[in-house]
């Protein structure tokens, strides 16, 4: 028996290091498909009810990326070609789709629920042999789509499984020594597809959503038309994804915001508290390289009842918004589009009381850039659309009705490892009824006067 | 005939019952002098250009001279305009205290006016501005007004026993009718001194001198 196993390894690893790397699954040359009858009895079939003994035994059901092993190897409609093969196709290569004469033992396609062709040179197979070939095959449509067509792995874990005494302890070693975790995105066959489309292997992956830091801006303020604007905004993130898979992280977001201003809060330079944001986001679906994202924000008015007197600023924004990200191998496009709602807030001006009603908004924005290693850079054009704006205070009236805001700016990140470094602008291109940011009144969304550079740093966790 | 008269009476009494009835305030007729104080006081300046200049407003005095002019507007008037009483023999008045009186009010007679701005402002408003919102600079730097409509101090003598300083008054009655009661507008007056001239005037955080409108009122 110990002599059958040495001939069985041997004749596996050899070949296996031999053909490292060559891709082998799809055997169909087109012949083999005549004739082929179903296996309904027999030690073919015999032999598939031991090799689910055996995964059961192992218990690779609870192994990552042999979750779905049993079932391959149950569910796979089997067939008997009426004449032997040689092995001449590149998927025959391996130890275990090839007798010492060349002859084809069986073939599948590395797909799930595939049916397996067994050809008369596996009837002269012994049962552990056979057993072997069953799990083999079924491996080529159970595991994840990046390695399931690497012969070598594919026989490495073959002998694992069978090898007599496996424990599952020894296949999780076996499977994390030849699959990276990162592969885990490819039980879904779409996102596989993404990733080979995009040219990303990390595509549709977020091995690091969360994320914590500071970022500066400052604005643009041009002349009597700014004048409420601050001048600089300080703001602090935490966001955190604990919900969802890595290809769908939920989580959420807090952001506080400082502001310095000359116009907001009385005389001097002021640093008062600026808004709280709260975000809420989700990765709904990844497919064909598209990523489709919602998320929700509310960004609260954290000032006390004496500043928020003096700021046009003091009110609260909640944004709904849906994103489509499509990424290639050197860049990304994306279009996002959201909804701001609408409210009000109040500012005294010496003896007079005015009043800031903002209507509600949309935003249309779209992305685009490349990737150049560690970098992205980028730009993008947005346009808001929004119902009025109107001030009242005394005798003093303004309604701007319905306008729209165009803006565009470039952007720009660096990542190291767990480091990114991000900056920012935001230039007012056009606008109808002289409008300027001040008129949304969305300080951590958009900003504020004529539009703003800024930069951040962030840890990605 | 008698059924005529009969009629031509009834006629009357309807006429003067209804007249009563809808119209009682002005058949009433009885008023109340008031005072009231500006509360939208903002001083422009072409050397100031940062509207919310917190010497610009809240101020207990201001200086107005060549270049530096002072925005007033009683901030409520349009919702009295229409009770104010602007017969022939009854005042409407707006008020400014100086600090150097008795000095100023006499100079102030040929070297400071006061005219009625055209266009909307407000507490925002710098000396190229009227408003930072849209369309907001004034078509003329300083403030856009009716130089027409610019009235000189009511000259009156100067009383040598007086112990409270006497305001400077202008005669606004002409502006409550053409602006505030005819036009519904009330975008207030701008006080523009003469090129040489310098006034230091009360502001509106002065309790006793701020600047101020006095009218008869309907009760």
């Amino acid at each position: 028996m110990k002599a059958i196993w040495l001939t069985l390894y041997l004749a596996v690893i050899i070949p296996a290091f031999a053909h490292a790397g060559v891709i082998v699954g799809n055997g169909d040359d087109g012949a083999d498909l005549e004739g082929a009858v179903p296996i309904t009895q027999g030690p073919i079939l015999d032999a598939r009810a031991k090799a689910r003994e055996l995964v059961d035994k192992v218990g690779t059901r609870g192994v990552r990326s042999l979750g779905t092993l049993d079932d391959e190897i149950q569910k796979s409609a089997l067939y008997l070609a009426p004449s032997d093969r040689q092995a001449n196709l590149p998927q025959d290569q391996g130890a275990f789709h090839a007798d010492m004469r060349g002859l084809v033992y069986a073939r599948t396609q590395p797909s799930a629920h595939a049916s397996t062709r067994f050809y008369p040179a596996a009837q002269g197979l012994n049962a552990d042999q056979l057993v072997a070939l069953h799990v083999h095959e079924a491996l080529h449509r159970a595991l994840p789509m990046d390695v399931r067509e690497d012969e070598a792995k594919v026989s490495e874990l073959t002998l694992a499984i069978t090898s007599p005494g496996a424990t599952r302890d020894q296949v999780e070693q076996t499977i994390d020594r030849l699959i990276p975790n990162r592969s885990l995105a490819s039980y879904d066959s779409d996102a596989a597809a993404d990733q080979l489309a995009s040219g990303d292997p990390a595509f549709g992956v977020f091995d690091t959503p969360n994320s914590v830091g500071y970022s500066l801006r400052g604005f643009f303020k041009s002349g009597q038309t700014s004048a409420l604007s601050p001048n600089r905004m300080h703001s602090f993130h935490s966001h955190l994804y604990p919900f969802g898979g890595r290809r769908s992280p939920f989580g959420m977001g807090i952001e506080m915001a400082f502001i310095e201003s000359t116009n907001v809060g009385g005389a001097g330079n002021n640093f008062l508290s600026g808004p709280l944001g709260l975000s809420a986001r989700l990765r709904v679906w990844s497919v064909r390289s598209f990523d489709i994202g919602i998320w929700g924000t509310a960004n609260l008015n954290t000032l006390s009842a004496l500043e928020m007197k003096n700021s046009p600023f003091g009110r609260d924004i909640a944004t709904l918004g849906i994103s489509m990200r499509k990424a290639f191998k050197f860049g990304y496009v994306e279009n996002l589009l959201s909804i701001s709602t609408g409210g009000s807030t109040s500012q005294a001006i010496g003896l007079v009381d005015y009043s800031y009603d903002y209507g509600s908004v949309v935003q249309a924005k779209v992305r685009a850039g490349v990737k150049i290693g560690p970098m992205s850079v980028g730009g993008y054009g947005e346009i808001h659309l929004a119902d009025y704006f109107r001030v009242k205070g005394g005798a003093f009236k303004y309604d701007s009705g319905r306008y729209r805001i165009l803006s565009a700016g470039p952007e720009m990140a660096f990542t190291i490892e767990n480091i990114e470094i991000g900056m920012q602008g935001r230039f007012l291109v056009g606008a109808t009824q002289s409008a300027n940011f001040d008129y949304l009144g969305n300080l951590l969304g958009v900003g504020t006067a004529q539009g703003g550079l800024g930069a951040s740093a962030s840890i990605l966790f | 005939m008698k059924m005529q008269r009969r009629f031509l009476l009834g006629n009357l009494f309807l006429a003067v019952f209804l007249l009563t009835g809808c119209e009682l305030k002005f058949a009433n007729g009885a008023t109340a002098t008031r005072q009231v104080s500006l509360d939208g006081v903002k001083l422009i300046a072409a050397d100031i250009s940062n509207s919310s200049d917190t010497t610009t407003m809240g101020q207990s005095r201001y200086k107005i001279a060549n270049a530096r002019r002072l925005l007033l507007r009683f901030e409520d008037l349009s919702k009295r305009a229409m009770d104010i009483n602007v017969a022939a023999d009854k005042k409407v008045e707006l008020h400014t205290y100086c600090l150097d009186y008795p000095t100023c009010n006499t100079d102030a007679v040929t070297e400071l006016k006061l005219c009625p701005v055209t266009r909307e402002w407000m507490m925002l408003a710098t000396w190229n501005y009227a408003h930072p919102f849209g369309l907001g600079a004034w078509q003329h730097p300083g403030g856009d007004y009716d130089e027409d409509g610019c009235l000189s101090p009511i000259s009156e003598a100067i009383d040598p026993l007086a112990t409270e300083p006497a305001p400077v008054k202008f005669n606004i009655k002409n502006w409550v009718v053409d602006y505030a009661q005819g036009r519904k507008k009330n975008d207030g007056w701008v006080l523009v001194p003469e090129s040489q001239a310098v006034f230091e005037v009360h502001g509106e955080q002065s309790g006793r001198y701020s600047p101020r409108l006095k009218f008869d009122e309907y009760l």
